[in-house]
């Protein structure tokens, strides 16, 4: 055990393993031979959830680019204007168990950008995969923060759909032409 | 329950569903309308042909344009 920490010898070189990835498996403590009360894993399922945070949004404005849409992308906040008609924001819904087994899902968004439609994206339990998404106008939000069940009623599962194809569709322009 | 309620309550199941099934577009559709609403009489020029030309029909507009800034 003195050899791991002090020098590096006993197979992990302790110099040049980050800090970060340390504290984020668990492994420091593992290593020092230490259980920690606190379960970590959070810790690494949301830096991947905020790593996949930016690969969704630059999909869903590859997408909508290939559609005819017209994206802006508002750097600092991800907000997404589309043709100058509405705004987007996308938030990741990661899942939590309560006390019961029941599962919830947490929708947040800023609304200091009042954003028209909030794209929140439902993960599955072990917060690794895409379980579904809510295409939801802000007007039909009660609050701010909508905990998500795993039914939800008529007024916000009607928003739940298998992809994100709504929202393209909702980008796509239409010859005025084609319309006669 | 007599004939008359069990044929009542089935339509009405059915007027739900139907409801059920164009609920959340519908309610996407709105948005996009607004948006559009939004653009169209934020153009000057249009604004001022149909202020010339519908009067009654920029009113609407404006006031569904509204709605969008007072929903919460």
């Amino acid at each position: 055990m003195d050899g791991v920490l002090a020098t590096g010898h006993g197979g992990v070189d302790a110099d040049h393993v980050p800090v970060g990835n340390l504290v984020g498996s668990g492994r420091a403590y593992q290593l020092v031979g230490f259980t920690p009360d606190r379960d970590f894993r959070y810790i690494e399922i949301n830096r991947a959830l905020r790593a996949l945070y930016p690969e969704v949004v630059a999909s869903a404005v590859e997408q909508i680019n290939l559609i005819g849409g017209r994206v802006v992308q508002e750097e600092a906040t991800q907000l997404l204007t589309v043709n100058g008609e509405f705004t987007v924001s996308v938030c990741i819904a990661s899942c939590l168990a309560t006390a019961s087994g029941a599962l919830r899902w947490q929708i947040r968004f800023d609304t200091s950008l009042s954003p028209d439609v909030i794209v929140a994206l439902r993960m599955d339990p072990e917060n690794t995969e895409i379980l579904d998404y809510y295409i939801l106008p802000r007007a039909n939000l009660p609050a701010p923060q909508v905990r998500l069940g795993e039914h939800n009623g008529l007024a916000l599962d009607s928003f739940r759909f298998g992809s994100l194809d709504h929202l393209y569709e909702m980008a796509a322009r239409v010859s005025v032409d084609d319309l006669q | 329950m007599t004939c008359n309620e069990d044929e009542a309550s089935a339509s009405l199941d059915r007027e739900f569903r139907l409801i059920e099934e164009t609920y959340g577009a519908d309610h996407l559709d709105v948005v996009l309308a607004r948006g559009y609403l939004t653009r169209l009489v934020g153009n000057a020029r249009i604004a001022r042909y149909l202020e010339q030309h519908h009067k009654e029909i920029l009113s609407e507009f404006m006031q569904i344009v509204e709605q969008q800034t007072t929903a919460v």
